[in-house]
């Protein structure tokens, strides 16, 4: 009876470490991720199914497929690679995408209203997951198709990235078109694609510089229409323009503040030294905010409008300065290489696209202006003119091809490879507007 | 003129002779001539004794002449054209030559260009693997660490379980000695009142030697089955003792690092996640590795990002297998927090 007693209290105590040990091998592993791949993600965009009398009117897919892959982030499927298209959600299957390699899958249909209305619904489908992910519907005119497509492009791309599209947004630039003797300089704004152009303004003498009002309104630019530089605001949709600044000498490099109030510019008010200066747009009174001997330029706004960046020569080669928007000390920001010059500051506020100069080639780079680190974005010879997208994830520029001037766009992460826009003539100057 | 008359036979003699003579000796000296100057044969008196034959000889030589001529010209004509042959060859060779060289100085700048793209894409390559080399060999650290801890953890509750034991047995022996001493005194009680009351000391002996074998066989039952548990416990032991030893060759390690490498592989992280993102995704998964459940923890992730986080474990879903089955683990706390 003893010794039986004594075998149950040690078989209590064995069980009570069994316990703990068994305890411990089913704790939860634990498992770190410290890394993600940099790939475009797979995406399938179905034809939109069309239900009407006549035939399909658009082909929103195509748009938005073509807008996806631009963006760098998307890798969408080829419509020969879709062996299942199915218009009706109803009879979706998700393995099937999922074999095709379909991280998401969006389809759409719209019907007519009216003669030239119709409504239109797009859903998007997480193959992984299994879940519907979007459910949008839009009514839509034969007016604004392509704009429609974009639009889509941005809720997709907005679900997907959690950031902002840019597809509705627009480009304005500089075109030189005419041989030697009947040079004609436009300046157009166009869609982020290339497509839907139209000039704003049009001129013998060269147009130069031009630069979007926070609120995608007005864009200012330089014209020597009167043989001496000045500085005009021109309403996009009335087209009525004035002038803002011609003083003697050189007006130049404009630049909205982004409470749309001020305009930075530069000015050599006929001493030969190039200096910016704030104009205040209400009352046109102008404060000179730097005054070395050197040239100061190119003026651009910080994201909270109380400095502004520049470009100055004074340590014997251009550098990026910031100074306050009220004048004073200015402090140097870009130290890696000889030679940066036209910031544009991005979305986010905490870098800059500027022009850097590699071992003699002129390259887009991006510079963090609080720890002077460097991104280089293109390897090109001869690019110039950055400006960042409005959800900071792109960067246009202006580059040569064939001799030409073209516009490209890259990756603002540096991940991408450029691409370049399609373009005639001689083209220049790229500014992106902001968001509608 | 009397002379000539008178002696005319004579001197028609006389001048047939020299004619003979002089045609014999034109004849020879044409022999003797035909091979250098047969054109300029001065005999032309010849022609009036016999002309047939001297011309068909002249003819002869001068076809010879002309054929020999034929010949040389012929010859000259033949070097000429073989000479000709020649230059063409040669400048047909010179071309192809020049051709040649010109693909052999494309090839060499081909090939320089493509060794020097292999040198650039080897170069790549090895800073790529340096890296991941780094980053694994961190991870490895890491994980060493952790299990370190771990075993200390478990060293001091093991310490700490040895010591409750050793109580709990002191306890048990201080009990047993008590219960030793009552139970004498007991005995003792029982002899008296067996004395005093024997006959229902008898009867009671018969109901309690009843009792006793109830009891003695519930408790082999009892014994029995606390055996059997025993059993399973050691087997159990056993099991222990390999997921020890698995977790001591490093193979945790790796069943950790494949899993997280998998997980890794199939995440996009987007945009908008931010800078200092540390997400906790709790995952359950079934024996094969198939993703069954999951949930997140504390997690500072935005929508997108959480949506990406769950992508990335179901895309690497089924997770890979450890070599040692014991090492298993159905309970997976996966850590989402990308090094800046």
């Amino acid at each position: 009876m003893k010794s039986t007693k004594f075998n149950v209290f040690k078989i209590v105590l064995l069980s009570l470490a069994f316990g703990l040990v068994n305890a411990m091998s089913a704790a939860k592993l634990i498992i770190p991720i410290t890394d993600s791949v940099d790939e475009a993600s797979p995406i399938a965009v179905i034809p939109f199914e069309y239900v009407g009398t006549n035939a399909a009117p658009y082909d929103f897919a195509e748009v938005i497929a073509a807008d996806l892959q631009s963006s760098g982030e998307f890798d969408p499927m080829s419509r020969a690679d879709m062996v299942v298209q199915p218009g009706d959600s109803a009879i979706f299957n998700y393995s099937d995408w999922r074999l095709l390699g379909a991280d998401v899958v969006v389809t759409g249909k719209y019907f007519e209203t009216s003669p030239g209305q119709y409504n239109l619904v797009m859903d998007a489908y997480d193959t992984v997951r299994t879940k519907k992910i979007i459910t949008y519907s839009l009514p839509v005119n034969s007016q604004n198709l392509r704009a429609s497509a974009h639009h889509l492009s941005d809720v997709i791309y907005e679900k997907l990235t959690g950031v902002k599209g840019v597809f509705s947004t627009r480009v304005a630039y500089i075109n030189v078109v005419g041989g030697f003797n009947n040079k004609t300089y436009e300046l157009i704004v166009s869609d982020v694609d290339g497509e839907n152009q139209a000039v704003v303004a049009r001129s013998r003498a060269p147009l130069m510089s031009p630069a979007w009002s926070p609120d995608g309104r007005q864009i200012a630019y330089v014209s020597f229409e009167s043989d001496n530089s000045e500085i005009f605001i021109q309403d996009l949709s009335t087209g009525s323009r004035r002038s803002v600044s011609n003083k003697e000498g050189i007006n130049s490099s404009p630049a909205f503040s982004p409470d749309g109030k001020s305009l930075a510019l530069t000015m050599s008010r006929g001493t030969g030294n190039l200096d910016v200066y704030v104009m205040d747009l209400v009352s046109g009174r102008v404060k000179r905010i730097t005054d070395s001997r050197a040239i100061d330029t190119e003026a651009n706004w910080s994201a909270d409008g109380q400095s502004i960046f520049f470009t100055s020569d004074r340590a014997g080669q251009p550098q990026i300065y910031k100074v306050s928007k009220n004048g004073g000390t200015a402090k140097r920001v870009s130290f890696v290489g000889k030679y940066n010059a036209r910031p544009r500051v991005s979305a986010d506020g905490k870098n800059l696209a500027v022009v850097h100069v590699d071992q003699g080639a002129y390259q887009i780079a991006l510079v963090n202006h609080k720890n002077g680190q460097i991104l280089n974005l293109t390897d090109g010879s001869l690019d110039e003119a950055p400006s960042v997208s409005p959800n900071g994830r792109i960067v246009i520029y202006a580059t040569t091809r064939g001799g030409k001037g073209v516009l490209a766009t890259v990756a603002a992460d540096g991940r991408s490879k450029p691409t370049y826009l399609p373009a005639e003539g001689d083209v220049r100057e790229p500014a992106w507007s902001p968001f509608r | 003129m009397k002379f000539i008359k008178e002696n005319w036979s004579a001197i028609l003699f006389t001048i047939l002779v020299h004619a003979v003579v002089l045609a014999l000796f034109a004849v020879n000296i044409n022999f003797n001539r035909t091979i250098t100057k047969p054109a300029k044969t001065p005999i032309v008196q010849a022609q009036v004794i016999n002309g047939a034959a001297i011309d068909a000889e002249v003819k002869r030589q001068e076809k010879l002449e002309q054929d020999k001529l034929d010949a040389e010209m012929k010859r000259q004509k033949d070097l000429e054209d073989k000479a000709l042959q020649a230059q063409k060859q040669r400048e047909a060779e010179e071309k192809r030559l020049a051709v040649l060289e010109e693909q052999r100085k494309k090839q060499e700048a081909e090939d320089k260009k493509r060794q020097q793209e292999l040198a650039e894409k080897e170069k790549q390559a090895k800073l790529e693997a340096q890296k991941k080399a780094d980053a694994e060999k961190k991870k490895l650290a890491e994980l060493e660490k952790k299990r370190k801890a771990e075993e200390t953890r478990l060293e001091n509750i093991k310490k700490e379980q040895a010591e409750t034991k050793k109580k709990a047995a002191e306890e048990e022996a201080k009990r047993l000695a008590a219960a030793a001493a009552k139970k004498k005194a007991e005995e003792e009680a029982k002899i008296k009142a067996e004395a005093e009351a024997k006959k229902k000391a008898e009867e009671l002996a018969a109901k309690k030697k009843k009792e006793a074998e109830a009891k003695r066989l519930a408790e082999e039952a009892e014994a029995k089955r606390l055996k059997a548990e025993q059993d399973r416990l050691l087997a159990e032991m056993a099991g222990e003792e390999n997921f020890n030893e698995a977790v001591n060759s490093g193979a945790m390690n790796r069943y950790i690092l494949a899993i997280s490498q998998t997980i890794e592989r199939n995440w996009r992280k987007p945009p908008s996640a931010p800078e200092n993102l540390k997400c906790i995704l709790n995952v359950k998964q079934l024996p094969g590795g198939d993703v069954a459940q999951l949930s997140f923890g504390t997690c500072n992730a935005d929508d997108v990002t959480k949506d990406s986080i769950e992508q990335a474990v179901f895309k690497a879903s089924p997770l890979p297998e450890p070599e040692d089955p014991s090492l298993f683990a159905r309970d997976l706390e996966v850590i989402f927090e990308p090094e800046s």
